[in-house]
């Protein structure tokens, strides 16, 4: 297992190629994503106990329960990033005409997102430590909520959170374009498709997704 | 005393010698009492003269009378004319009520008998003047008072005269402070006796305290007033708490400050307590943290915890007492985020965040270099 996703993330032509003239095996990308999406728990449960603390007087005693959503969120979260792609890369590559199945376009996704977990690993580490530095404001009135996005711009524009934002999306970008990199050998082999219509079909949604990525961070 | 023996002695003998007949021979004066032992200036008292019939056979008075000097005043006498006999072996108590004049001195008003169908005796009575008051003073006070702050004032009282006075009561009189007791009675000052009274003054203003020692000298009323200015002010010896190092941050539901408390002044503070006050709220776990007993260039650490809706400053209150027990409130105005939380300096990027990102675009730089390479 360790041996392929090494294999895919470093040779991906390789790997692919090799793995298009298999059936679609879902054990180890399945596992990749099953890390990922619990990572991505570990993170939203991370990121939602440091805020529990903003609403501990409109929301007195819920601090564990929004902790627990942010969890499943961060879960939920992992698993739709999987699928989602998988969709947009099979939708946009039936445009060039690609032949692959669902099930190989899924598979080649879930070993693109090994990058990912590298991203999600490194932002739980740095989150963890500076943990201590965060201070969450208190919104009194959850109805007020012209306090409430203030109290939370507040909170992401204290330094240790502006230094942890910004190092989550510059890891989101760099780790993303990582992934693209095997997303488009994985599906220009999963889809049979020329080089071009590969990267046209992978492109297209990452960029996307990097634009989002980079103007919620505030850029433009 | 002993003067007026030794005169009344001789008194007997020259009259004796004087008068010459077994009549007079045979009356005497006894005892002479005077209240008070000593005058003051224009006092005024009694002479009371015991006479005895020493002699076998009773004796006719026609007249017993007391004559004063030039500063010695009889001013009520009995007037015994036609007195009477006296027997063989009886004695007759007289009294006269006399004045001090203005003068100080010794003198010798003269107390006579008259007999019947002559004959008279004469009697002369050291009386002493004395316009030596009795000594009262300021043995303690504050050097500085402050207002609402309790502080002890001693008064002393002595008695340089040569008789006893009696009830030496002192008083305060002020409008400008509560004084407890209100009134100390000392009772009867012995010659050269010396005896103090304690007072607690609280001012409330400015102004003066009068402490009138009043006293009696027989029936005489004397009174000395003592008085010292109050002037409220800043006292050297207090204890002096000062709030620094304060940090306020934001907690589940309001505030926290913690910082130090140091005691800047000369005297203990006890009791320190530090708390937050309206438009605060104290909330648990810290709404009070007692720091209980400060000495001079002591200090602790301290926390409390409080919410606070819609203000800037909130006053952090520590309350102290001084070795009397008096409560002293001090209110160091906290400045806390105007907004949710504080505005941090954003010092620029952590080195540590460059480095993740610097390493990670390196890596994937190289994971991508190395994927794309021909084989």
């Amino acid at each position: 297992m360790a041996l392929k996703i090494i294999t895919a993330l470093f040779r991906p032509e390789e790997f692919f190629g090799e793995l298009s003239k298999e059936e679609a095996a879902f054990a180890v990308p399945f596992g990749i994503v099953i890390i990922y999406s619990i990572l991505s728990a570990v993170a939203g449960y991370q990121m939602a106990a440091l805020m529990a603390p903003m609403y501990d007087v409109a929301l007195e005693g819920y601090g564990g329960v929004i902790a627990i959503f942010g969890a499943i969120g961060g879960f939920v979260g992992g698993i739709m990033v999987w699928i989602v792609a998988a969709v947009l890369f099979y939708l946009v590559s039936m445009a060039f005409h690609g032949e692959g199945s669902m099930k190989k376009v899924l598979e080649a996704v879930g070993y693109g997102m090994a990058p990912l977990i590298a991203a999600a690993g490194i932002g739980i580490a740095y989150l963890a430590m500076v943990a201590d530095q965060v201070v969450a404001p208190v919104i009194r009135d959850i109805m007020d909520t012209t306090v409430a996005e203030e109290a939370v711009e507040a909170f992401m524009n204290q330094p240790v959170m502006a230094d942890f934002t910004l190092l989550q999306t510059f890891l989101s970008v760099v780790f993303m374009i990582w992934a693209a990199n095997i997303w488009y050998y994985g599906i220009r082999h999963a889809r049979k498709l020329k080089a071009r219509d590969a990267g046209i079909t992978v492109i297209i949604p990452v960029v996307l997704y990097l634009i989002i990525v980079i103007a919620s961070y505030g850029v433009f | 005393m002993k003067k007026v023996m030794i005169l009344l002695v001789l008194s007997i003998a020259l009259t004796c010698g004087i008068v010459g007949t077994s009549t007079a021979s045979q009356v005497g004066v006894i005892d002479v009492s005077l209240d008070p032992e000593v005058f003051f200036p224009h006092d005024t008292g009694t002479v009371t003269i015991v006479i005895k019939n020493t002699g076998t056979d009773s004796v006719e008075l026609s007249r017993v009378n007391l004559q004063g000097t030039r500063s010695i005043y009889v001013i009520e006498s009995p007037h015994y004319i036609g007195v009477g006999r006296l027997g063989a072996g009886d004695t007759m108590t007289t009294s006269f009520t006399i004045r001090a004049g203005n003068e100080e001195g010794i003198f010798y008003p003269r107390f006579s008998l008259n007999f019947v169908p002559s004959g008279n005796m004469m009697f002369p009575i050291s009386l002493k003047v004395d316009k030596t008051p009795i000594e009262a003073g300021i043995k303690t006070r504050p050097d500085t008072f402050m207002e609402g702050k309790k502080d002890v004032v001693v008064v002393s009282v002595g008695n340089p005269r040569e008789n006893s006075l009696s009830g030496v009561t002192i008083t305060p009189q002020t409008g400008i402070a509560n004084t407890v007791p209100t009134s100390i009675f000392i009772g009867t000052l012995q010659p050269g006796e010396k005896k103090e009274a304690e007072f607690s003054v609280t001012p409330t203003g400015t102004g003066d305290i009068t402490f009138n020692v009043e006293y009696r000298n027989g029936q005489n009323r004397q009174t000395v007033p003592l008085t010292i200015p109050v002037v409220p002010g800043t006292a050297k010896r207090v204890p002096e708490p000062i709030v620094s190092n304060v940090e306020v941050t934001s907690i589940a539901g309001g505030y926290r400050i913690t910082g130090d408390v140091s005691n800047a002044g000369l005297e203990t503070a006890r009791s320190v307590v530090m708390t937050t006050k309206d438009p605060a709220e104290p909330i648990d776990p810290f709404r009070v943290y007692v720091v209980g007993a400060l000495d001079a260039d002591d200090f602790s650490s301290f926390e409390v915890t409080f919410t606070a809706k819609d203000a800037e400053t909130v006053p952090l209150v520590t309350r102290y007492r001084d070795d009397d027990g008096n409560l002293y409130e001090e209110v160091t105005h906290v400045t806390i985020q105007s907004g949710p939380m504080p505005v941090a300096e954003q010092d620029g990027i952590s080195p540590m965040v460059i480095g993740i990102i610097g390493l990670s675009v390196v890596i994937v730089a190289g994971a991508l270099l190395y994927s794309r390479k021909k084989r």
